[in-house]
């Protein structure tokens, strides 16, 4: 047997998949609640965590889109108590430190903790059919590290000398040279510090993510038979194993280049190239994009499968796409430095590789429409959300073969069509595809089911007021407005731009305050949301067989594959009913 | 109810986006739209930019289409399972196959663009390229043309701030140096921006078309254009604007003589 059928035996072998015995509830409510080891309850910490750093990070955008639209205007509310010095308007090193903690803030606290960590940690135990992770103290190592992470980047904005200014991206020699961002002294160190505990949060869970999947899934889950969401968890996790030392190794440099003059990216030091950096960053920060995708079309995948009560279409198809696009994702990423001025040779390969990512792309898409394709859809929240991220991905994704297109990205990079672009992954995408998943997983974390009503509202408004915020920020590209620009109307004829702005910002506010409707919606199903059931969605993964919630230990009864997640059909339905006629409470739910 | 609202959101969704991007030039929402373009090359770069428009067009409204006709029609029928069709290798082919076959085109055309771009200044009966020094810095453009010596970055260039004099109908080479950041070169009416990296020449070369130029360029009056700073290279780096002054290659060589005899004179 050569090393790759070994390897291939170890995975797949039955026999060598390691049980852990289930743990007994430990005593304390600290213990219990606090400094758990139990995967679910990680899972809910990464999840309030992560959301209420979305909430910080959505008010960042909030009062940049104030100063955006109307450059000098006193922020409502907030802009009295933040700014005093201004009289209540943003100056312009802390508009500077807005963008930056922005973009790092909603990346690496807000979208990678949220996917990963907390439905990664919930999902992937009681989706393979195991107890808990292989390592639960990893486990909760990886929630604790992102704490420091949180401390550093809270503390950056009142950090001596200022806030980060040089962007999420962080390009040297700004972010090197104390004198060129004055203001961002000791800032911009806390944030190499927050990116790293961030990071090594990351890393600590992937390492667990990938030994689980491969060693404790239930008897008879095969490779072939994992849930999507299970796959596209460890793939993102692969990714972030191999992407992820070079980040913590650029930022390990830049450090040093901050404290102790080292040269590694600053010409004023001597040696330092300040191309180098951008290399390690986009080498990091490109499969980053895949980090946050991967993992919400394999959400988006099961609950389509599971309202439209069918089998996922092209399940192979799926799994091969999405390692191909993680696999691609890997030699991108000098699509960022099209205007860095790179050889043209480099160019031409980068170009070629990215245009060649929208294949698998494009093959997903299709399947998931396929999937709905003769389908019994039921309408609930959680399609809708399913739904609208494939519609939103479509945009965003098209209006990346313009920016892969050399000739017009020369015009297009740095622009707001830039901003727009990536806002309908990350926030058409992704966002839309966790909402979905908590629509769709609620009721097994809480064992209540929320508001459907009150979904497809929270659905329909969010769906409008995206497409408004985003949508117009194409335009603005187009006419030449440049990104991280603190009076965007210094320019000759960009004051007719103002009325577009203006319009983005009041749809941004409404975006935000649309989100309370989640909120109460929320509130509701905790206080007095009618109990789901183990099974109310009639699905066919694991996790449903587990109670709602489970309890240490997951399973009350040993579970085994069986057929396997998409087996609608196959005369499996009314088995499975008459089985566990208790689990049918909501038969007919969700039909909004 | 949502059997309908659904698939007309995502319609409305992928309209709009699809009106958005196939008329950015004539139907822009207000004043966003392109400015128009100047350079040798540049109405191929905007028509290479209509043609992944009308593809993505053509993409949006094709998958939204088909989105909205499943929901409908999977929407109406409740209870029971859907079908049990899970796969198609013919299809995934088809689905695979033919956008391949777009994209190795639009591939082809961006090639295509690419080398109109690269030899636009090349091309015979242009003459020698007016090479300007681009001197950047926090938050100020400087630019060098060639004093006596007729070589920039030497101790007699002629200098000016925030203003860049270029001839039209002759090549321009801009030899690029920062003293700080990073900064990036960036007029919308030239359909290009380079960065100037810190420790490096970065170089940009194009030719401003006299015939694509406003009319009254023709009877002897200048052309002005926006120029901007597009990395971001600091607090100022929205107010790193300037404007580019465009002059026929005679008065462009008077001018700069002119300059030149001052500069002398006041030495």
């Amino acid at each position: 047997m050569g090393p790759l059928a070994r390897l291939a035996h170890r995975m797949t072998d039955d026999t060598r998949r390691v049980r852990v015995v289930p743990a007994h509830a430990p005593a304390g409510s600290f213990r219990r609640y606090i400094l758990s080891t139990d995967h679910k309850t990680i899972g809910i910490q990464f999840l309030i965590t992560g959301t209420f750093m979305a909430l910080l990070g959505a008010l960042l955008a909030l009062i940049m889109r104030v100063q955006i639209a109307w450059p000098g205007a006193e922020v409502p509310i907030v802009g009295a108590t933040l700014f005093p010095g201004t009289g209540g308007s943003v100056p312009p090193d802390v508009y500077a430190a807005l963008f930056t903690l922005h973009g790092t803030i909603m990346t690496f606290f807000v979208i990678i903790p949220l996917l990963t960590g907390a439905f990664g940690n919930y999902l992937i135990p009681l989706m393979i059919g195991a107890h808990d992770m292989a390592f639960p103290k990893l486990n909760a190592l990886s929630y604790w590290l992102l704490w420091p992470g949180i401390v550093f980047i809270v503390l950056a904005f009142g950090a001596p000398g200022g806030g980060p200014g040089a962007g999420w991206t962080a390009y040297a020699p700004l972010s090197t040279i104390g004198a060129y961002a004055p203001g961002s002294l000791d800032g911009q160190t806390y944030w190499l510090l927050a990116v790293t505990f961030a990071g090594l949060s990351s890393l600590v869970g992937s390492i667990n993510y990938l030994v689980t999947v491969v060693k404790m899934r239930a008897p008879g889950l095969t490779l072939g038979k994992l849930p999507l969401t299970v796959w596209g968890l460890c793939i993102a996790a692969v990714i972030q194993l191999m992407a992820l030392p070079v980040l913590t190794s650029g930022a390990a440099m830049m450090a040093m280049d901050r404290v102790f003059q080292a040269g590694f990216f600053s010409p004023s030091q001597g040696s330092g190239e300040p191309l180098l950096w951008q290399h390690l960053f986009w080498f990091y920060s490109h499969p980053a994009v895949y980090v946050m995708v991967l993992p919400a079309m394999g959400l988006v995948s099961d609950i389509m499968s599971v309202h439209a009560r069918k089998a996922i279409f092209g399940y192979g198809a799926m799994v091969m796409s999405m390692l191909t696009i993680a696999g691609l994702g890997f030699i991108v990423w000098g699509h960022h430095m099209f205007t860095s001025g790179m050889d043209p040779r480099l160019e031409l390969g980068f170009l070629s590789s990215t245009v060649l990512i929208a294949l698998p792309s494009g093959v997903k898409v299709f399947n998931w429409i396929a999937t709905l394709w003769g389908g019994r859809i039921r309408l609930t929240a959680a399609m809708q959300f399913a739904i609208g991220f494939v519609a939103l991905f479509i945009i965003g994704g098209l209006s990346g073969l313009w920016l892969a297109s050399t000739p017009n990205d020369a015009y297009l990079h740095d622009t707001y069509t830039v901003v727009a672009h990536f806002h309908y992954i990350v926030v058409g995408g992704s966002l839309l595809a966790m909402f979905g998943g908590i629509y769709h997983w609620f009721p097994k974390m809480v064992g209540r089911r929320l508001s459907e009503s009150l979904g497809t509202i929270h659905f329909v408004g969010t769906f409008v007021l995206l497409n408004c915020v985003f949508l117009p920020m194409h335009q603005l590209g187009f006419a030449g407005m440049i990104r991280r620009t603190y009076d965007p109307y210094t320019l000759p004829g960009m004051e007719a731009l103002q009325p577009l702005n203006a319009f983005v910002t009041w749809s941004a506010m409404l975006l935000g305050l649309w989100q309370l409707w989640f909120l109460v919606n929320v509130v509701l199903a905790l206080v007095a949301g009618p109990a789901s059931g183990r099974d109310p969605w009639r699905a066919r993964s694991l996790e449903w067989r587990a109670p709602s919630p489970p309890g240490p230990g997951n399973f009350d009864a040993p579970v085994a594959a069986g057929a396997g997640p998409y087996a609608y059909g196959l005369g499996l339905d009314d088995d499975l009913r008459a089985a566990r006629p208790q689990d049918d409470v909501a038969r007919t739910g969700g039909q909004a | 109810m949502m059997r309908y609202v659904l698939p007309l959101l995502v319609l409305l969704g992928a309209g709009a986006a699809f009106w958005s991007v196939l008329s950015p030039h004539e139907l822009g929402l207000g004043a966003a739209v392109f400015p128009d373009e100047v350079t040798r090359g540049g109405e191929a770069v905007d028509r290479l930019f209509d043609e992944i428009a009308a593809l993505m067009g053509f993409l949006l409204l094709l998958t939204a289409g088909l989105i909205a006709w499943v929901v409908v029609r999977g929407a109406g029928r409740r209870d029971g399972l859907g079908s049990e069709r899970t796969g198609s290798a013919a299809l995934e082919f088809i689905w695979t196959a033919l956008p391949a076959v777009a994209l190795a085109l639009l591939l082809v055309r961006q090639l295509e663009v690419r080398k109109v771009l690269a030899d636009a200044p090349s091309a015979e009966g242009l003459g020698a390229p007016f090479v300007v020094g681009v001197d950047a810095h926090q938050f100020e453009w400087r630019f060098r043309y060639p004093g006596r010596d007729g070589a920039v970055w030497t101790a007699d260039d002629v200098v000016t701030v925030n203003e860049l004099a270029l001839p039209a109908g002759r090549p321009v080479e801009l030899v690029m140096r920062s003293r700080d950041v990073i900064h990036s070169f960036f007029a919308p009416a030239l359909r290009t921006k380079r960065d100037i990296v810190p420790g490096r020449d970065t170089r940009l070369a194009f030719v401003i078309d006299p015939e694509d130029l406003p009319l009254g360029f023709t009877s002897g009056q200048e052309a002005q254009l926006g120029l901007e700073c597009a990395e971001l290279c600091g607090w100022g780096h929205g107010a790193m604007v300037g404007r580019i002054r465009v002059l026929g290659a005679d008065a462009l060589t008077r001018w700069l003589t002119a300059r030149s005899d001052e500069r002398l004179a006041t030495d």
